[in-house]
């Protein structure tokens, strides 16, 4: 028995100390594209921000594989699947054989097609490499612009705010965050970014990437016409999976897309399963599949793969959608549907004078979402909520009870 | 926790060893299970003084403030005037009680008693502006209980009586200066309840001042008064030879303790069973012994020689001997486990006042007016439980020591007039001023459980002897230091620096006792602490200073009660150093504790507090304090 | 394994588990010099109430936390000897993904320092100093086993 691991990140470590845990004996051999140790990939805004060293990065001891008794193999780009010889192709041309196989090969920043983005001084940050990369081209006191306003794009401005840039976000829709965060949360995120210096510009449309003789960034144009100057530009575009290179396999049609598993974290084909940013997630909201890249699904979905593939059955729980940022050191936490499109959702919101901000949205009785701004303390029992599924007798019963568990959870009958 | 470190005593030792083996708890075993004990309360942070309560305050952060808004420096400051109103109540009901039997005794309606201090009554009479001349001793007496009831009945604002009669001009002059004077002892005691109550006095300052009245209020009202009385009463002590510990107890006895507080009881009941001794032997017995617990003991052990059996914390002990036929108690620091105790072992518990009342004791009313019946019934009692006595259970500890006590000022300054007739502090006056004595220290009050049971009283003592301390003693303090044989003029040779030991060694000789005084005077009991302040004002006059000049500490090593609390703030506030061997509940609050062991407190006052728990370091602190007052005097 | 196990019915609100524990994890590990000292310190149990049943709640240590796979910086780990969901300090950035996930609400922000704290079950001690400090014993250090064998009796003898 063989176990094949694509990908040495979240989802893939998780596996792997999973199947050690059950499994002593059989071999486990992890590939990754890139030349390091498993490190997280969260703390490159950290560390990009100055907050963290390259050293705190590192999600585990240096002697993590050798101990698990682990064959990691770096700097091995997996090229193509074969799952009838149950072999994996590298770029280097080594060949991997495997009894069972797990895709965690995660997910790889949008590079829109602008004219001029292969400029100089153009990045998105994903990995490590793009951190030290970023490191060595900002300059305190220059511009930098950073396109798009989700959440990795935030925190990268936030990051080059943090090392003394001027940092104009361009945003394309009406509010940052608009994944995540409904108009009023937004907005008080957006006076945070305000406060700490970062220029917010909404509706905008970047058409191209403006650069000089020696093809070093100049600056963004707009279909406006305006052009924001910019020695440094970030694109932050959102992410695409990592699955192109299973074309052959049928698992994917064009790469690109987001692998297909049911609860067991199984793809359409016998012996191969996939976790991570590069499939889709289980939701437990909707009870259907969708895209949600966030590192404790890769986790969570990773110790599942990894338990099936030891032989053991486990089925992954679902998840819903969430993030937690701060920005100023100001906290924003937000999970479930927190922007209800369809009938039948109630909205309960409230400021308070220190404030901090809550939303709840209910749909049926249930908590279905919420939004937590400044005070954020105990936002986990509001995720455990929803969650649960758990019905309340009324809206109102559940907004008004102090944020504990002991209420919230209505354990009070528990005998 | 191992036996040696819940007490130093070795009897004491012996029959918790038996407590131990026989599955029986007792005070010590009740400390382990309350602990860890209750943070907030430790801290002084916890108030229910109102039905929105109960309230504690977060010492780390939120909440800091309660429900009505009182923060942690009310709530402390109020939590600790509550508890030295408590002490002071005690000691001012007491003296309460016994003026009240004098202007019985005197118009002759508790004719069981007769007044014994004929002596005392002419000087308390002149004193206090009586013309003495040409009155038998029950008019006199009179005149004097109707001047003591006005410390209660004034309902001016001038100082109360016993405080006008007795506190030096210069500490009514200061006291005044700073709104404490006490006008009425009732009225005081009422006024720190109404201060203390919801949506009252916040300003944790003005509740420490009414504090410091709640301790002159005890000083005068409590100590000073109980004590005058009860010489009047009972006679005023002389030196006694006596023994301490619970080898006083005796097997073929009948062993009746008296544990409490006023002598009114005890005085009787040490009277019965003298005169019931014939009884006794008809039931078998070789006699009646009887011996203290507590201050009552202190009492009948400073005018009768009474031996002692033990102290605070070994109260329950001497039940556990088996031999205690019957334990008569009256008022204060009586467990109410003793019913418990008694029930494994052997004895009769007896109750006999309105307000101590114990489930599963035999209560026996005790009037003045019926005292000698009611005092004949509880010793019959005795007899009748000594012959329930299962002399195969009896287990004494063979741990006694001899003491000499009876050391009341009147007495000390009788043996100084063996050397000097004419004038008689001179002596002492003289060996302090060339340094043969650095100075004095009074160690008083209890036994705490939280401490090793007679350790920091005993160490510190000798250590501060071996300095040339002159030591006076009262309480358990007392006890425990006769326990461990400083009682006696052998300790002095033992212990006492040199210059401390030829002082002791020339007024012990003149004074007949062939040998030194021992190293420390024990003055009497806790009321009795009044006795140590007639000394220092009577010292301060003679040399022209004022009390809170003199080269003298005081001391609680082991405080334990409230009571300890409102006498300790009575030398504060009569302008001595006063050390507290554990700390008082109040450290929630760094205004409060700050006060309180400040140097504000002791410019205004002369006194304050210095809480050490270490005893090394707490005599190093009263020596440092006593060297400075001696530099300022310029000796 | 002993867990910290919790039987609200006793317990009264008192708040003493929270005082021990602030102080435990304060500097000194001492109440009156932590006091005198004014260290700062906060407590990782908190009493909650819903009017009828009062908890005394902190980190399960769960089976299988979500904090631990939420955890973007290997701050949280289990530890798979002593079950224990150890915490540390260094690692943690703030970024309260934890505080999302945790479903008992245990996880405490420090919003100065920009790190969480959370029950470490006091490994300076036999018995961690909330279940100590208990006066009535609502929350005891003991085996599962042990603690349902005593609630079984309790039930059987008091129905
Ligand atoms: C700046 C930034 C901030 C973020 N902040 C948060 C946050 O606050 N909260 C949150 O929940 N999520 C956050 N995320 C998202 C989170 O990092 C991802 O969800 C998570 O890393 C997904 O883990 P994964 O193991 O699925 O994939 P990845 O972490 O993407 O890892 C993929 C692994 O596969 C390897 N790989 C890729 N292709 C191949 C190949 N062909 N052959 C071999 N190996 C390959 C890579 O080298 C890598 O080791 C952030 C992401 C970024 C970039
Ligand atoms: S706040 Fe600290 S412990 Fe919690 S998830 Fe973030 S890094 Fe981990």
């Amino acid at each position: 028995m063989a176990y094949l691991i694509l990908g040495n990140s979240a989802a893939g470590i998780a596996a792997a100390e999973r199947i050690r845990q059950i499994d002593k004996n059989n071999s486990i051999t992890i590939l990754s594209d890139e030349p390091h140790a498993a490190y997280s990939r969260c703390l490159t805004s950290y560390y990009l921000g100055g907050q963290v060293t390259e050293q705190d990065m590192y999600l585990r001891a240096n002697n993590f594989y050798q101990a698990m008794g682990i064959s990691f193999q770096p700097n091995q780009k997996a090229a193509a699947v074969n799952p009838d010889k149950k072999q994996v192709v590298t770029n280097q041309d080594n060949i991997y054989s495997y009894d069972k196989l797990l895709i965690a090969t995660g997910a790889s920043a949008n590079r829109p097609s602008l004219p001029g983005i292969e400029s100089d001084g153009v990045f998105s940050l994903r990995t490590m490499d793009d951190a030290k990369a970023i490191e060595v081209a900002c300059q305190s006191g220059r511009q930098a612009v950073v396109l798009g306003g989700g959440l990795v794009s935030l925190k990268v401005a936030a990051a080059l705010n943090q090392r003394g840039m001027n940092v104009t976000v361009l945003v394309g829709s009406n509010r940052v965050m608009s994944q995540n965060l409904g108009d009023t949360a937004a907005a008080l995120v957006e006076e945070q970014l305000a406060h700490i210096g970062i220029t917010v510009k909404k509706g905008t449309r970047p058409v191209s990437i403006e650069s000089d003789a020696d093809g070093t960034v100049t600056g963004v144009k707009l279909r406006n016409g305006d052009v924001y100057q910019a020695d440094l530009v970030i694109v932050g575009k959102g992410v695409r999976p990592n699955s192109s290179f299973l074309k052959e396999t049928g698992l994917v049609n064009g790469g690109g897309e987001p692998l297909k598993v049911n609860r067991r974290q199984e793809t359409a084909l016998q012996n191969i399963y996939a976790a991570g940013d590069v499939a889709l997630t289980y939701n437990i909201l909707d009870e259907n599949y969708s895209y949600s890249a966030i590192w404790p699904n890769a986790l969570e979905q990773g110790g599942v793969a990894g338990t099936n593939m030891a032989g053991l059955t486990r089925e992954y729980p679902g998840s819903i959608p969430m993030n937690s940022a701060s920005f100023g050191g100001v906290p924003v936490i937000a999970a479930g549907i927190t922007q209800p499109r369809a009938e039948g959702y109630t909205l309960i919101e409230e400021k308070d004078a220190k404030g901090n901000y809550r939303m709840l949205v209910l749909a049926d009785g249930r908590l279905v979402g919420f939004t937590l701004f400044g005070d954020t303390s105990r936002a986990g029992l509001y995720t455990g909520i929803i969650k649960s599924r758990k019905q309340f007798p009324s809206d109102q019963a559940l907004w008004q009870k102090p944020r504990n568990y002991l209420s919230l959870a209505g354990i009070s009958t528990y005998q | 926790m191992s036996i040696e470190n819940k007490t130093i005593d070795r009897a004491a030792q012996e029959m918790l060893r038996r407590t131990q083996a026989d599955g029986v708890e007792v005070v010590w075993d009740r400390l382990e299970a309350q602990e860890p004990q209750c943070g907030f309360g430790t801290l002084g942070l916890c108030c229910r003084n109102c039905l929105q309560g109960p309230c504690r305050i977060n010492p780390f952060g939120k909440p800091d403030r309660g429900v009505c808004g009182a923060d942690a420096h009310t709530i402390v400051a109020r939590n600790l005037l509550r508890s030295l109103a408590g002490g002071a109540a005690a000691h001012v009901d007491h003296a309460y009680d016994v003026l009240e039997a004098l202007k019985k005794i005197a118009e002759g309606s508790a004719a069981d008693y007769e007044l014994k201090g004929e002596e005392k009554l002419k000087a308390v009479a002149a004193k206090i502006g009586l013309d003495t001349a040409n009155k038998d001793k029950n008019t006199l007496a009179q005149e004097v209980a109707a001047r003591a009831y006005e410390t209660f009945t004034s309902h001016s604002s001038e100082p109360m009586a016993w405080l006008k009669y007795w506190a030096p001009a210069e500490r009514i002059e200061t006291w005044t200066k700073l709104g404490v004077v006490p006008r009425n002892a009732d009225r005081e005691i009422r006024e720190a309840m109404h201060q203390t109550t919801m949506g009252m006095d916040a300003d944790p300052v003005n509740l420490l001042l009414a504090g410091i009245k709640q301790g002159i209020v005890d000083g005068f009202a409590g100590l000073k008064l109980a004590t005058d009385m009860q010489d009047i009463i009972f006679g005023t002590p002389q030196p006694v030879t006596t023994q301490t510990n619970l080898g006083v107890l005796k097997k073929e006895y009948i062993n009746v303790v008296v544990h409490g507080h006023v002598p009114l009881l005890s005085e009787k009941i040490v009277q019965w069973c003298r005169e019931l001794e014939e009884d006794a032997k008809e039931a078998g017995a070789a006699g009646i012994n009887v011996a203290g617990i507590c201050c009552t003991g202190n009492e009948v052990l400073m005018r009768q020689g009474i031996p002692s059996a033990t102290n605070f914390l070994g109260q329950e002990l001497a039940l556990a001997t088996g031999a205690v036929d019957l334990m008569v108690v009256d008022v204060q620091c009586i467990m109410p486990s003793l019913t418990n105790i008694a029930q494994c072992y052997h004895g009769e518990i007896v109750t006999t006042m309105p307000i101590t009342k114990i489930p599963g004791a035999d209560h026996v009313p005790f009037s003045f007016e019926e005292a000698d019946q009611q005092a004949e019934k509880i010793v019959r009692k005795a007899i009748a439980s000594f012959k329930r006595r299962d002399m195969a259970r009896v287990k004494i500890p063979d741990e006694k020591a001899d003491i000499i006590a009876g050391f009341s000022t009147e007495a000390i300054v009788g043996a100084l007039s063996k050397v000097d007739e004419s004038d008689p502090l001179k002596p002492l006056v003289d060996a302090i001023k060339s340094g043969a004595i650095l100075g004095a220290v009074g160690t008083v009050g209890c036994n705490n459980v939280k401490i090793t049971q007679d350790l920091m009283h005993v160490e510190m003592v000798k250590k501060l002897v071996a300095n040339d301390v002159l030591v006076v003693a009262t309480g358990c303090s007392a006890h425990a230091l006769g326990k461990a044989g400083l009682l006696h003029p052998n300790a002095t040779n033992e212990f006492a620096g040199e210059g401390l030991k030829a002082v002791l060694t020339v007024v012990g000789e003149a004074a007949g006792l062939g040998g030194p005084l021992p190293p420390v005077l024990h003055m009497g009991s806790c009321v009795d602490n009044s006795r140590i302040g007639d000394l220092l004002m009577a010292l301060a006059d003679y040399l022209g200073v004022n009390v809170k000049d003199l080269p003298v500490a005081a001391s609680a090593p082991e405080p334990q009660h409230e009571k300890a609390l409102s006498i300790g703030t009575w030398a504060v506030a009569m302008g001595i150093f006063t050390h507290l061997g554990l700390p008082p509940q109040v450290l929630g609050s760094d205004v409060v504790a700050g006060t309180l062991t400040g140097d504000k407190l002791e410019s205004l006052i002369g006194g304050k507090f210095y809480v050490e728990t270490d005893a090394k370091a707490a005599v190093e602190g009263i020596i440092e304090h006593i060297k400075a007052k001696r530099q300022a005097l310029g000796i | 394994m002993e867990q910290i196990l919790i039987n609200p019915d006793r317990c009264l609100s008192c708040h003493s588990c929270e005082l021990a524990c602030a102080v435990e994890h304060a500097l000194s590990k001492e109440l009156l010099a932590a006091v005198l000292g004014k260290e700062s310190t906060k407590p990782r149990i908190f009493v909650e109430t819903d009017g009828e049943t009062n908890l005394p709640l902190q980190c399960r240590h769960c089976q299988e936390p979500m904090c631990v796979n939420a955890c973007m910086t290997g701050a949280l780990a289990k530890d798979s000897t002593t079950g224990k969901v150890l915490f540390h300090q260094d690692k943690c950035v703030g970024c309260w993904m934890c505080v999302m996930t945790c479903p008992f609400g245990a996880i405490e922000q420090d919003m100065s320092q920009k790190v969480i704290s959370k029950c470490d079950r006091c490994p300076d001690r036999e018995q961690p100093a909330c279940a100590d400090a208990c006066p009535t014993g609502a929350i005891r250090y003991t085996k599962v086993a042990d603690f349902a064998h005593d609630q079984r009796k309790h039930y059987l003898t008091n129905w």
